[in-house]
């Protein structure tokens, strides 16, 4: 049984959509990748996921119990981080993160705080109100992580953190991951998804449009080729229409940028044709792949595997 | 996988609401306090007495009737200071804090973004709302004997000529609760109703406004005598608390019924609510 599961989940703010019809689910130990931009449901779906929104329809099951919303189910197993971390502001980090503690148990919290408070150089006694932003989101992060939890539900955690705290950050989701913990991450960067989850799921205005693992995402996206043509011969144009799929992204001097779906047995049995000096493939990253999900024409059907 | 997590009352979170609100409650209640003290040194001052009446005589009516109207005459200390008991400020002050602490704790902790967090740990929404509840009537009530603590000690450190009874501050303390009951009620519904602080600090803020001119008008204008009932304030009344030493049971139940149905609709609402996103 999956340790996270959403069914059917839809949400409506009266006429206007949050989610439709979200399907996914994430196993123990797994971490698991929630993408979307702006606006497109991420955080509706982790909020009903929470209870802290009443779905319009479809259901959240967290640890195999059905969330009911305002009832805290299962809370004192999670680890929450809200995308907009906001804590009082007039008394220290230290206070706010023991009361939030003591709200549903908190055996080895103290210990933990202390422990990450390290990791992150963060100075608890200082007042909240004076802490920087991205001090205030490294509370945050101690506040998702000072329980062991077997579930952690992390709203974009290392927004505002400077690219070394974000790497203790993304260590922390890693460690917590292989001590049995189910992580739903939440986030815009793309990179830290790719660098810490193995599977993702991609919304598209409120839509789940993609659930799959980063690898088969990742192929699943345009591929390029970069070519140099030799010195004096004409760069030649791109015979888009009997290549389906196929564009060209930049042409400077001799090199062409091509981008192509699916096999590259065509392009290179067209550019056979060609005196050729150079061809280089750069790699596929999750943000082009993520790029086209939002490129307009894609397909909003939801594909789980 | 399954375990069912029981969800134990958030004692912690009522302790740190506790904290929170202590400084206004004990500003409001010194200030109650005093004014009760006061106003007993003030009766006790015969010259003084007749000195104030002279000039409530000059007043208009109304604003006669917004300190005592009918039970303020000289000899009937009681009524003297009793002006205590419904003195605008005094009102005032009970509204402050109901308003205030429901408010803040409920749309506030909305509105700032740390009921986000107090919900997602093991606390329901139903719990939230039991322990503003708690804060705000206990509050309320806690008040209501401070005034009364404020008479007796006043009554203690004046030498009147004549023994005042301390028995019918009792029952004007208890109605008095009643009323702040019924305040705190309709300041939690406002609380319940809105994700912004200001709007429900203005909705409690307005319905007292308009009550208490309400039952103002009532009183001194005789065609609008009609619209008293309307007012929370037409069901506490001084001279009848005062001077007739059965209680006011009809309008105890009013004031409770009150009570019970803003509590139990802020209830509903605030646990139908999605939290603003």
């Amino acid at each position: 049984m999956a340790t996270l599961e959403v069914r059917s989940l839809t949400k409506w703010y009266g006429s206007v959509k949050g989610i439709e019809d979200v399907t996914f689910a994430v196993e123990e130990g797994e971490i698991f990748g929630y993408l979307g931009p702006n606006g497109s449901g991420k955080t509706t779906t982790i909020r009903c996921i929470m209870g802290l929104l009443k779905p319009t329809s479809g259901e959240a099951r967290v640890l195999g119990q059905h969330v009911v919303a305002g009832r805290a189910t299962q809370h004192s197993r999670i680890g929450y981080l809200p995308g907009e971390f906001r804590i009082w502001r007039g008394i220290s980090a230290r206070r706010s993160l023991s009361v939030l503690a003591a709200l549903g148990g908190s055996d080895r919290a103290k210990t933990r705080r202390e422990e990450l408070a390290e990791k992150l150089d963060l100075d608890l006694d200082r007042r909240v109100g004076n802490l920087s932003k991205g001090n205030r989101q490294k509370v945050g992060v101690v506040y998702a992580f000072q329980h062991e939890r077997d579930v952690l539900i992390l709203d974009e955690p290392t927004i505002g953190l400077d690219p070394l705290i974000r790497q203790v950050v993304l260590d922390l989701i890693r460690e917590a991951a292989d001590a049995g913990a189910t992580v739903l991450l939440s986030s815009h960067d793309l990179s830290e998804v790719s660098a810490v989850c193995g599977r993702a799921g991609i919304l598209r205005e409120g839509r789940l449009v993609e659930v799959s693992t980063i690898s088969k995402i990742v192929q699943q996206g345009e591929r390029r080729l970069k070519v140099w043509f030799v010195e004096g011969t004409k760069v030649p144009s791109l015979p888009v229409e009997n290549l389906g799929g196929i564009r060209e992204i930049r042409r400077k001097g001799q090199m062409l940028d091509i981008a192509y779906h699916g096999k590259a047995d065509k392009v290179l049995k067209w550019l056979a044709q060609f005196e050729v000096s150079r061809i280089v493939t750069p790699q596929t990253s999750l943000e082009d792949a993520f790029m086209q999900y939002y490129s307009g024409d894609f397909e909003s059907e939801a594909v789980t595997s | 996988m399954t375990k069912q997590t029981r969800v134990s009352f958030p004692f912690v979170l009522l302790r740190f609401w506790f904290w929170r609100i202590l400084w206004l409650w004990l500003l409001v209640g010194f200030f109650i306090f005093i004014i009760q003290i006061i106003e007993c040194g003030i009766a006790q001052d015969n010259e003084k007495v007749k000195l104030i009446l002279n000039l409530f005589e000059k007043m208009p009516g109304f604003m006669k009737n917004a300190i005592g109207g009918d039970i303020l005459e000289v000899g009937n200390v009681t009524g003297f200071i009793a002006i205590g008991y419904q003195h605008p400020l005094v009102l005032t002050s009970y509204m402050i804090f109901a308003v205030c602490v429901s408010t803040g704790l409920l749309a506030g902790h909305v509105q700032s973004g740390t009921m986000e967090l107090i919900l997602s740990r093991s606390v329901t929404k139903n719990q939230v709302y039991i322990c503003t509840c708690i804060l705000t009537l206990v509050g309320m009530l806690a008040l209501v004997m401070v005034m009364f603590a404020g008479t007796v000690v006043g009554i203690n450190i004046c030498d009147f000529e004549k023994k005042i009874s301390l028995w019918p501050f009792f029952r004007a303390s208890i109605v008095g609760g009643l009323l702040s009951g019924a305040a705190a009620g309709v300041s939690l519904l406002a609380a319940a109703l809105f994700r912004s602080r200001g709007k429900a600090v203005g909705l409690a803020m307005a319905f007292f406004i308009v009550n208490y001119f309400v039952d103002l008008i009532a009183e001194w204008w005789p065609p609008a005598k009609f619209l008293g009932p309307i007012s929370l304030f037409y069901y506490v009344n001084p001279s009848k608390i005062l001077f007739n030493s059965a209680w006011p049971i009809r309008d105890m139940c009013i004031l409770s019924s009150v009570f019970a149905i803003a509590v139990v609709a802020g209830g509903i609402i605030w646990h139908r609510r999605d939290l603003p996103l």
